[in-house]
C-alpha cells in the first residue's frame, strides 16, 4: 500500500483550551489550528485554517507546542490575535500511525503538508510566517491526499 | 446547652487529704491562696476529671500521674475522688476515683451512661483551663504544629483527610488513563485502516465516504448512507467469497493489531519497569527505612487508637507497659517526623509498583483475547501461539516483579534481562505471510478482498471510538473530579482563612483590652502555603506601623503571655460550646499590676456570661483589686489553706463550722477541734466587737483579719465598762471564756495542745452562752444582732433589730 495514495482525514476537532492541550504531552506529529466561523480568503480558495506546526520529538510534543501557542509564549501574533476575536480549534496527526507509511522525518511531513496547502489554496496558511519552504527528499513514495475541506 | 458546676467536691487528690467542697451553684468563685496551699488541687483535679491527665504533671516523663494524684497522706485502701455536680444537668453528675485494685491504681466513673461519655468526649475539645505555665504554649509551637492545633481544634484536620481521598481518586484516574494508553491503541487501528482503506479515519462520514469511493467499480447498487448500511455491503460480498479465509484472515489481523499495539508499547513499559526497578534498588538498597516506613503505619494506627479513646488504660496499647498516655502520642508524634522522608520514598515506590502491575494486567489480558480465538487451536496457528504464549510469560515475568516485597530480600529482575524486544514479535512475520497469502487468494475475487478490507476497517473504526468513548469518560471523570478537588481546596483554604479574620479580630480586641495605647497593633494569625498545601500558621502585628512576624521579636514576657491569655480567651469564645464555665489558674503571675488590672477588667466585662474559677496568689491583687470587683458582681470568694490535719481546704462559713463543731462534740471527735474552735470564737468576737464599736490598735488589712481572741474579749470588755452598766453584770460569762485554759493554749494557730471532752463541751457551752448576750433568740428578728446600728436615741439603748434584747448604752 505505501506506493498508493493515502487520504488524510482529521479527528474531530477540539476546541483550543489547556485541558484538551494537557493529554498530548509526550506525542510528536503534526497540528493544526483553525477558526470557528472566520474564514480566511487565501488566494484559490477559502480555509478557516490559520496554522500548521509540528513537534518533530515526544521530548517537545504536540502537547508543550500547543501550549506555547495557547499561553503566548510562542511568541506568534496572529495566532494570539485570532483567539482574541474568537476561540480557536485544533486537531493533530500523531506521527506514530504514518511511522508504516512515511519514511521520512516528521520535518518533511510538515513541509509535505505546506506545500500541498500551498498548492491547493496558494500560499501559506496565514500563521505560519514563512516565506520559503523545500522538502528535503524528493523521492517520495508516499502520496497523501488531504482533506482540505475539513477546514471549509 | 450551657453547662455550669454545681458543685465540686475533692477527696485525697494532690493537696486535697480530706473533703474539700466548692459548692458554687452556678456561680463564678474568686479564690487566694498563698504558694503552696495546694490551689493547685482544683484545678488538677478538674483536669483529670474531664481529660485524664495534667499538664504540669504529665509533660514529666519521671512522673507516674496517678502516684502524682494521690494525696501523700492516704492509706493504700482509701479512695481518691473528685466529683463535679452540675446545675440543671443532674444527668451528668459523677465521680471519677483513683483507687488500688490489686496493687495497681485504677481509674473509675460513676457515670456510665452514654450522656455523659458524650459530654467528656465533647468537653475534651474544648478549652476549659489555663495555667500560667502554659500560656506561651500556642506561640511557642512550630508553625505546622500551630496549624495542627487549630485545624484539629475546628475539624479542619478531618475535611484535609477527606481532601486526600479525593485526590487519592484523581490520581487513580490518571493512572488508568495512562495505563490503557488510548493514543497508541487508536494508532493501531487508525493503520489498520490505512492498510485497509487507504485513509486515516476517524469520523464516520469519512469511512462512508471511503467504503463507497471502494464498492463503486462493482456496481452493486448498494450506496452506504449510515453507519447500519455497511452491514448490508459485507453481506453482499460475502455470499461472493470463501468464508474459512475469511474467518482466518480475520483472525489473523485482530492477531496481528492486538501485537502491533504491543509491539508499539514496548518503550512504554520498559521505561515504567525501568522507574520501578530503579525505586525497587533505593528502597531495597535501605531497608531499614522501609521497616521505619510499616513502623510509621503501626505508629499512626497506634496514635489512632490513643486519639479515639480504644484504648483507656495508662499504657502503651501494643506492649500494656505503663505509660501515660499524653506523652507516648508526643513521642510516636516526633518518631514520624523522623520517617516522614522514608514514607515519601516509599510512596514514589508504590506508585511506579502499582503502575507497572496495571500496565502488565491490562497486556496480558489483550493477549489473552488472542488465546481465546477459536482458530488459536488450529495446526496452522502453533507458532502464533508459541508466540503469543512467550510474549505473555515475559510480561508475566514483569508483573512477577511488579508483586514482589521489597522487604522479603530478593532481588527483581534487571530491566535488561526481562525487557521486551523487537525480537519478540519475529513470529509476526509468519502472520504477516499468511495474511499475503491469503490476500494473493483473494486479489483473485476483488469480491473477497473487499469483503475483508472493510469488515476489518469497520471493526477498526468501532475500536477507534470504543477507545475514544472510553477515554472521553475517564477524562470526564478526571475533570471532574479535578474541579471538584479544586473547588474543595479553595473552600476549604476559604473556610479556614474566614474563621482565622474572625478568631484574630477576638483575640485582638482582648489583647488591645489589656495593652491600650501600645505600639503593638493589629495582632493576628495567618495561614503560610500555596493554592494546594497549607503548612502552617503564623502570628503577625504592626509594631510602628511595620509588619512584625513572628510576635517574640519585640514582645516583653508580658505582652508574649498577654496574648497567650487572650488566645485562650478568644479560644473559649470560638469553641466551647458545650461548657459555660472555666479555670484560670494563676495566669496574672507575670502581668505588672496595670496589665492584672486590665486582666480583671476584661474578665468581669467580657466574660460575665461565664461561671469562672479564678485562682490566685497575688493577694495584693486579690485583696484590693479583684475581690472587690468580684463582691459587686456576686461572685462567692474563699481562702484555700493548708494545715497538717485537713491539707488543702477552704476557710469555711461561721455555719458551717459551728455545725462541724456541733457534730465532732456529739460524736466525741475531738482530734484537732481545737482549731474550728478558735476560729468560730474569733469570728464571732469580731462580730460583737464591730457592733459594739469596741476600739482596736489600728493594724493593716491582713493582719486585721487575724485579731486575736484575747485581744478582742480585752477591747469589748473596755467598751462594755465605758458605756453599759447592764451588760457589765454579764462580765462573769465573758470572763469564763477569757479565763478558760482552752483559750490559753489553743489561741496559737499551731498548738499541740489536746484537751480533754468535758472540757472542750464547756468551753463551747460559755462561747455559745456568750453569743446569746450579744444575739436576740427572737427567731422573728430580721436583725439579731446586738448593734449601734439600731442604737434607741430616746432610751439610751443598744439593741437587736426586734426591740426584744437591749442593754442600756452610753454614747
Amino acid at each position: 500500500m505505501t506506493t498508493n495514495e493515502v487520504t488524510i482525514y482529521f479527528d474531530s476537532p477540539m476546541s483550543f483550551e489547556h485541558s484538551n492541550i494537557q493529554p498530548l504531552n509526550g506525542i510528536a506529529g503534526l497540528y493544526f489550528i483553525f477558526t470557528q466561523s472566520i474564514d480566511i480568503q487565501y488566494p484559490f480558495d477559502k480555509s478557516k485554517l490559520l496554522y500548521i506546526g509540528m513537534s518533530e520529538r515526544r521530548t517537545n510534543s504536540i502537547g508543550s507546542r500547543l501550549l506555547g501557542h495557547f499561553d503566548g509564549k510562542s511568541k506568534n501574533l496572529g495566532l494570539t490575535n485570532y483567539r482574541k476575536v474568537e476561540p480557536l480549534l485544533f486537531t493533530y496527526i500523531n506521527f506514530e500511525m504514518l511511522k508504516n507509511i512515511w519514511q521520512f522525518r516528521i520535518e518533511d511531513l510538515e513541509s509535505y503538508f505546506i506545500l500541498d496547502f500551498v498548492e491547493q489554496y496558494g500560499v501559506y496558511p496565514i500563521c505560519n510566517n514563512k516565506s520559503g519552504f523545500e522538502i528535503q527528499n524528493k523521492t517520495l513514495t508516499s502520496s497523501f491526499k488531504i482533506d482540505w475541506k475539513y477546514f471549509k | 446547652m450551657a453547662i455550669r458546676i454545681n458543685n465540686v467536691s475533692i477527696k485525697g487528690i494532690r493537696g486535697a487529704k480530706d473533703s474539700l467542697e466548692l459548692p458554687l451553684n452556678g456561680k463564678s468563685i474568686l479564690l487566694y491562696g498563698d504558694n503552696g496551699t495546694g490551689k493547685s488541687s482544683i484545678s488538677d483535679s478538674i483536669e483529670w476529671f474531664y481529660t485524664n491527665r495534667v499538664s504540669h504533671l504529665s509533660s514529666n516523663s519521671e512522673i507516674d500521674l496517678k502516684d502524682a494524684l494521690r494525696n501523700s497522706a492516704l492509706d493504700i485502701d482509701d479512695v481518691s475522688e473528685v466529683n463535679i455536680s452540675f446545675i440543671k444537668q443532674p444527668d451528668l453528675d459523677c465521680s471519677k476515683t483513683l483507687f488500688n485494685k490489686r496493687e495497681k491504681l485504677t481509674t473509675d466513673f460513676s457515670n456510665t451512661s452514654d450522656v455523659f461519655k458524650q459530654y467528656i468526649e465533647e468537653s475534651k475539645e474544648e478549652n476549659l483551663l489555663l495555667r500560667y505555665q502554659y500560656l506561651t504554649d500556642f506561640i511557642d509551637n512550630t508553625k505546622s504544629d500551630k496549624l495542627k492545633y487549630l485545624s484539629d481544634i475546628i475539624g479542619f484536620s478531618e475535611v484535609t483527610k477527606k481532601k486526600e481521598v479525593l485526590k487519592k481518586s484523581y490520581n487513580s484516574i490518571k493512572t488508568e488513563i495512562k495505563n490503557q494508553n488510548f493514543e497508541a491503541q487508536t494508532n493501531t487501528q487508525k493503520q489498520v485502516l490505512i492498510e485497509k482503506l487507504g485513509a486515516v479515519i476517524s469520523q464516520e462520514e469519512n469511512l462512508i465516504e471511503k467504503i463507497n469511493e471502494k464498492i463503486k467499480p462493482l456496481k452493486t447498487g448498494i450506496e452506504v448512507k449510515e453507519f447500519k448500511d455497511i452491514d448490508e455491503v459485507l453481506v453482499h460480498l460475502k455470499n461472493s467469497t470463501n468464508n474459512k479465509l475469511n474467518k482466518e484472515l480475520a483472525f489473523l489481523e485482530k492477531a496481528n493489531a492486538v501485537l502491533n499495539t504491543l509491539k508499539t508499547e514496548i518503550e512504554f513499559i520498559d521505561s515504567e519497569y525501568l522507574k520501578y526497578y530503579d525505586e525497587f534498588e533505593i528502597i531495597a538498597n535501605d531497608v531499614e527505612s522501609i521497616m521505619q516506613t510499616f513502623l510509621g503505619e503501626l505508629l499512626k494506627t497506634g496514635d489512632a487508637v490513643l486519639s479515639k479513646k480504644y484504648h483507656k488504660a495508662e499504657s502503651c496499647p501494643l506492649c500494656l507497659q505503663p505509660k501515660n498516655v499524653d506523652e507516648l502520642r508526643t513521642e510516636i508524634a516526633k518518631r514520624l517526623k523522623e520517617i516522614e522522608e522514608s514514607s515519601k520514598k516509599k510512596a514514589s515506590f508504590d506508585k511506579a509498583k502499582q503502575l507497572v502491575n496495571t500496565i502488565t494486567v491490562e497486556r496480558i489480558k489483550r493477549l489473552d483475547t488472542v488465546l481465546s480465538e477459536n482458530l488459536i487451536t488450529a495446526d496452522e496457528s502453533k507458532l502464533i501461539k508459541q508466540g503469543v504464549i512467550d510474549l505473555k510469560e515475559k510480561i508475566t515475568e514483569y508483573q512477577k516483579s511488579s508483586l514482589e516485597r521489597v522487604t522479603s530480600g530478593n532481588k527483581i529482575p534487571k530491566a535488561e534481562t526481562i525487557k521486551l524486544s523487537t525480537n519478540d514479535f519475529d513470529f509476526q512475520n509468519g502472520i504477516a505471510t499468511r495474511i499475503k497469502q491469503i490476500q494473493e487468494i483473494f486479489e483473485k475475487d476483488n469480491s473477497a478482498v473487499l469483503y475483508s478490507n472493510i469488515s476489518a476497517s469497520k471493526d477498526a473504526f468501532l475500536k477507534i471510538k470504543e477507545f475514544e468513548k472510553q477515554k472521553v469518560t475517564l477524562e470526564k471523570q478526571r475533570k471532574t473530579l479535578e474541579i471538584i478537588y479544586n473547588e474543595f481546596v479553595k473552600v476549604q483554604k476559604e473556610g479556614l482563612e474566614n474563621f482565622i479574620t474572625s478568631f484574630s479580630g477576638t483575640i485582638n480586641e482582648y489583647y488591645q483590652y489589656m495593652n491600650p495605647d501600645e505600639p503593638f497593633q493589629e495582632i493576628k494569625i495567618v495561614t503560610i502555603g500555596d493554592e494546594d498545601e497549607l503548612n502552617g500558621i503564623t502570628i503577625e502585628y504592626k509594631y510602628n506601623g511595620n509588619w512584625v512576624s513572628p510576635p517574640q521579636k519585640y514582645f516583653s514576657e508580658s505582652h508574649l503571655n498577654c496574648f497567650g491569655l487572650s488566645f485562650f480567651l478568644a479560644s473559649v469564645n470560638a469553641f466551647n460550646n458545650k461548657n459555660e464555665f472555666i479555670v484560670l489558674d494563676d495566669v496574672i503571675s507575670s502581668f505588672d499590676s496595670n496589665h492584672r488590672k486590665r486582666f480583671a477588667e476584661l474578665i468581669f466585662e467580657k466574660f460575665s456570661k461565664y461561671q469562672i474559677i479564678l485562682l490566685t496568689h497575688e493577694e495584693d491583687w486579690f485583696t484590693n483589686f479583684v475581690s472587690p470587683l468580684a463582691k459587686k458582681k456576686g461572685w462567692l470568694i474563699n481562702e484555700i489553706k493548708w494545715t497538717d490535719d485537713k491539707g488543702t481546704h477552704l476557710e469555711e462559713e461561721p455555719s458551717d463550722l459551728r455545725e462541724r463543731i456541733e457534730t465532732s462534740l456529739a460524736d466525741s471527735k475531738i482530734e484537732n477541734l481545737g482549731n474550728p474552735i478558735r476560729k468560730y470564737l474569733e469570728h464571732s468576737l469580731k462580730d460583737i466587737a464591730l457592733n459594739i464599736e469596741a476600739k482596736l490598735s489600728f493594724q493593716y488589712n491582713n493582719s486585721n483579719e487575724h485579731r486575736m481572741p484575747y485581744e478582742l474579749i480585752m477591747g469589748i470588755k473596755s467598751e462594755i465598762k465605758k458605756c453599759s452598766s447592764e451588760l457589765k453584770a454579764k462580765f462573769p460569762i465573758i470572763d469564763r471564756v477569757e479565763s478558760s485554759s482552752i483559750l490559753g493554749n489553743i489561741s496559737s494557730h499551731d498548738n499541740p495542745f489536746n484537751p480533754k471532752i468535758g472540757d472542750l463541751k464547756a468551753f463551747w457551752a460559755d462561747i455559745l452562752e456568750l453569743e446569746r448576750i450579744f444575739i436576740c433568740e427572737h427567731t422573728d428578728c430580721k436583725r439579731p444582732m446586738v448593734s449601734l446600728k439600731n442604737y434607741d436615741t430616746v432610751a439610751k439603748k443598744i439593741r437587736c433589730g426586734c426591740d426584744h434584747t437591749k442593754y442600756d448604752w452610753k454614747k
